[in-house]
């Protein structure tokens, strides 16, 4: 962290450096990018900077300043209705897009983001040029500098169009939808008809503190999200494991059959199964009607599989181990055939039994090589929206929840929020960040805790 | 000396490519969806062409409609075209589904369809966003043609919003051979009845809000105020309400119901398992095959409470078409909206898909009624309670589904139903913060 702040430091510090060890000619480039390049011979060079400084300019001028404030104030016109008399129609009166001004504004930050890097990069070329001009060398010409980004930089060139992939679609519109928490961009307030503003942290004291409706509902629901995510994790990664350990045994016969066997399951989209077992486990489902006919149940009566709140979350995490398993056993095969058999041979001579023998070689070097694979699904789990989606949709709602089901996770449930037949975008903005935060934390703790962070030169 | 004058040269330069920014100040097009922060532009409003006016304008209307009606919608609108030689339409269309079709809005009102067809329970919610138009053009003559709950399920605090086309809700189809037309009267008659093991006497959906509604308005209770625009008052809880939800304690835990789920009434007719069910127009193609020549509908049953028969009262829906609010072309749009919505187009959707009408002259129509169907949503039409239109119905949905699951899994019981019953109404009336 502290590494990190001190580079920021730096590369801020940069222009003050420069700009005090810099001729006239690097100082006046701080103001007119590209001059001392141009002016010290390296024409294309110096143009290209100074066209970039121009078009930042003339996008300040024309779009990017209005652009700005209306990031701040996010609209101040409201949409209206005039009667024509004339024409016998309301004319609309355009108002601001609190929506559209927030997207623009946003896009300027980026720009202007943009902008400083190249400014800085026009200042480092123009000091550059500087000295080797003081050194008494040829400054390179344009074919020379474009060739160095086949040879000595080429680490940009190829970096080029991904990075500008994820700025574009990625980064811009997530730091646009971390925006959004953080005003009141709800139900109430939609465009274009209405305006909506900035309010801070209110969204979030509504959802964690304000003993209201969200906030009666976010607790439970994170509840469950742990529970379920511990659950689904654990229950899938001890099945898969001792599911290798079953076809690994030197009894077993046939170990490709059952392997291929299990990996069907893989075979078959995710969503499929889970759509076909939430019909078979339905009240009056295929499952319901066996129990009825093999005398288990009345003839009229039903395991409320999917449709009783406790009922339902056991057979989700249940359900999750038909899809889960299969993956953790192929990873663990792998680790099971690494661990040296003359580990084995030796607890055996020393008389061990399967048991200690699981417990003090099998079961420490599989959680050793896999622990890194635990947390990315421990975390995969909190956000596993398929699983619940699929089979339950967050079901049996609730009457104690807003907007939410037993079942529900709190990213199912930030989809009902968006998709539902309320808009509020703004809580499940605030509640995407708080998942996030959720999985950020206890990702970092735990993985630096692991053997395999601390200990990486073990095992080799 | 040189270097000087080199410098003060390129300051000259830059200091003179600003100017020539500076002259053109005009926003040009936008290149971030920041169109133009300041208020109205005005090379984005055509002056709206006067009706009557001689010359012909372009205009270009996309509209959208559900992907069943394409083909009649290309007929209609180039009825349309033809109709009027003062505006050179071009056409648009987009395939949207009236369920859909507010959410397509909602992402970006100016991308959406001029003119679009859309369900009426989200009036007020397009509305309250701004986009629907008002509209004012022979409104008149639209309220007077069509019903008048129609009329009503368009408007919003007294301005109407959309144009009425088709009654949207639901009925009861039942099989002759095991109900008389007697005996569909009454719920509790039918329930009563014993038509043999492994066949269900009635199925409804009753964790579903649009359906469980209909008890608690036969019970007297109301939701929103009588007029349904009090978003502080509902008296779902209230007695009759307890009656009502115990009245629905026992028809679930009743052997001979079959609660409607993910199509299972439709294997339930075709293998002759189910009596009675309780659907709309959507259904009917379905069910009359399942049924064959036992194919029947007529309105919902009254339900005996406190020892007195109350007719089930179904939400008044309707499907509508409206026009957007960021539309550049108002005057041909709203022309467009009102004849694909008026008296011709009604009846070709009736002849070619058997979409009920609105309009009062077709829906007296004998041809219309001979459909058992569609006369039998015009039966029930006039016991319909009018589904209210202010942005609180929103909250209305989750609550209600979270009863119906309960009584349904059995969390609610004759115990603690009445505590049920209060949670579900403060969180109806539930504000979120």
């Amino acid at each position: 962290m502290k590494k990190e702040l001190k580079g920021v430091r730096n590369w801020f510090l940069y222009f003050i450096r420069t700009f005090k060890k810099g001729d006239c000619l690097t100082k006046l480039c701080f103001f007119i990018m590209g001059s001392s390049n141009l002016l010290r011979g390296q024409i294309a060079k110096g143009l290209a900077f100074l066209a970039a400084e121009i078009f930042y300019l003339y996008y300040l001028i024309t779009i990017g300043l209005s652009s700005l404030a209306g990031l701040a104030t996010l609209g101040t016109k409201q949409q209206g209705m005039v009667m024509d008399e004339e024409l016998g129609i309301f004319v609309v009166q355009q108002g601001d897009n609190s929506m559209l001004m927030l997207l623009s504004g946003v896009v300027s930050l980026f720009l202007t983001a943009l902008f400083l890097v190249i400014w800085r990069a026009s200042i480092k070329a123009g000091y550059e040029a500087q000295q080797i001009k003081e050194q008494g060398k040829r400054l390179p010409g344009l074919l020379e500098d474009i060739c160095t980004y086949f040879d000595s930089k080429i680490h940009r060139t190829l970096m080029a169009l991904p990075l500008t992939g994820i700025l574009l679609f990625t980064v811009l519109p997530l730091f646009f939808m971390i925006l959004i928490a953080f005003t009141n961009y709800d139900h109430e307030h939609q465009p274009p008809g209405n305006l909506f503003t900035w309010i801070g942290l209110a969204n979030f004291k509504t959802i964690l503190l304000s003993g209201d409706t969200i906030s009666k509902t976010f607790w439970p629901v994170l509840g469950w999200t742990i529970i379920w995510a511990v659950f689904a994790t654990l229950l899938n990664y001890l099945g898969g494991i001792l599911l290798a350990l079953l076809i690994n045994r030197k009894e077993t016969k046939c170990k490709g059959l059952w392997r291929t066997l299990f990996v069907i399951s893989i075979a078959i989209p995710q969503f499929v199964s889970l759509l076909v077992v939430r019909t078979m486990l339905n009240n009056d489902g295929a499952v319901n009607a066996l129990l009825r006919e093999l005398g288990i149940i009345a003839d009229t009566a039903f395991v409320p599989f999917l449709s009783n709140p406790s009922w339902a979350r056991i057979t989700v995490i249940l359900v999750n181990l038909w899809v889960g398993i299969p993956y953790t056993m192929l990873i663990t095969t792998g680790i099971l055939s690494n661990i040296p058999g003359d580990l084995y041979d030796s607890a055996r001579v020393d008389g061990a039994n399967q048991v200690v023998i699981f417990f003090k070689i099998t079961m420490p070097y599989v959680v050793f090589v896999t622990t890194p694979y635990l947390i990315t699904q421990f975390i995969g789990n909190i956000n596993n929206f398929n699983v619940i989606y699929f089979l339950t949709g967050g079901g049996p709602i609730s009457l104690d929840y807003y907007q939410a089901g037993k079942t529900d996770l709190l990213v199912t449930w930030l989809y009902k929020l968006t998709t539902g037949t309320k808009k509020d975008y703004s809580y499940a903005s605030a509640i995407g960040i708080l998942v996030f935060i959720l999985s950020a934390v206890f990702s970092l703790i735990s993985y630096r805790r692991t053997a395999s962070y601390n200990r990486e030169e073990d095992f080799q | 000396m040189k270097k000087m004058l080199m410098l003060l040269m390129v300051f000259l330069v830059v200091l003179g490519s600003f100017a020539a920014c500076g002259n053109k100040n005009e926003p040009t097009g936008s290149n971030s969806g920041g169109d133009d922060l300041n208020g109205g532009t005005n090379s984005d409003e055509a002056t709206p062409t006067q009706a009557g006016s001689t010359e012909v304008t372009d205009v270009t209307l996309k509209v959208w409609a559900p992907q069943e009606e394409q083909e009649i919608l290309k007929q209609m609108c180039e009825t349309f075209k033809a109709a009027h030689p003062q505006y050179n339409i071009t056409f648009d269309y987009g395939v949207v589904s009236e369920a859909d079709a507010a959410n397509e809005l909602q992402k970006d009102p100016a991308a959406g369809a001029d003119v679009f067809a859309f369900a009426s329970d989200q009036t007020a919610t397009l509305a309250n966003a701004g986009i629907l138009y008002p509209i004012t053009l022979n409104a008149e003559a639209v309220k007077d043609g069509n019903s008048n709950a129609s009329v009503q399920a368009a408007t919003v605090n007294g301005q109407l919003y959309g144009y009425p086309f088709t009654p949207n809700s639901w009925f009861m189809y039942y099989d002759k051979s095991k109900y008389s037309e007697e005996e569909v009267l009454s719920l509790d008659a039918m329930m009563a009845k014993d038509l043999g093991a492994g066949v269900k006497n009635f199925s409804v959906d009753i964790n579903n809000s649009w359906y469980i509604s209909a008890f608690f308005f036969a019970g007297g209770s109301t939701l929103f105020g009588p007029d349904g625009t009090d978003p502080t008052n509902c008296t779902f809880n209230d007695a009759n309400g307890l009656a009502v939800g115990n009245y629905l304690i026992d028809l679930a835990a009743n052997p001979k119901f079959l609660d409607d789920q993910d199509g299972n009434i439709l294997t339930a007719f075709v293998n002759g398992s189910l009596a009675a069910a309780c659907s709309g127009t959507w259904n009917a193609e379905a069910i009359k095959e399942a049924l064959g020549d036992n194919y029947a509908a007529t309105k919902l049953p009254s339900i005996k409470l406190n020892g007195e028969d109350k007719q089930l009262s179904n939400f008044a829906d309707f499907k509508l078409i409206g026009v957007n609010s960021q539309t550049i072309n108002p005057i041909p749009a709203m022309e467009l909206a009102e004849y694909l919505a008026g008296e011709e187009c009604q009846k070709i959707r009736y002849e070619a898909r058997s979409i009920a009408p609105t309009n009062l002259k077709l829906a007296g129509n004998p041809v219309v009624l001979a459909n058992p169907a569609v006369a039998a949503l015009s039966l029930q039409s006039s016991y319909s309670t009018l589904q209210s239109s202010i942005p609180q119905m929103g909250n209305y949905w989750t609550p209600a589904e979270a009863f119906g699951t309960e009584i349904l899994n059995g969390t609610v019981t004759k115990d603690n139903i009445q505590q049920k019953l209060d949670d579900m109404v403060s969180s109806i009336l539930s504000t979120i913060g």
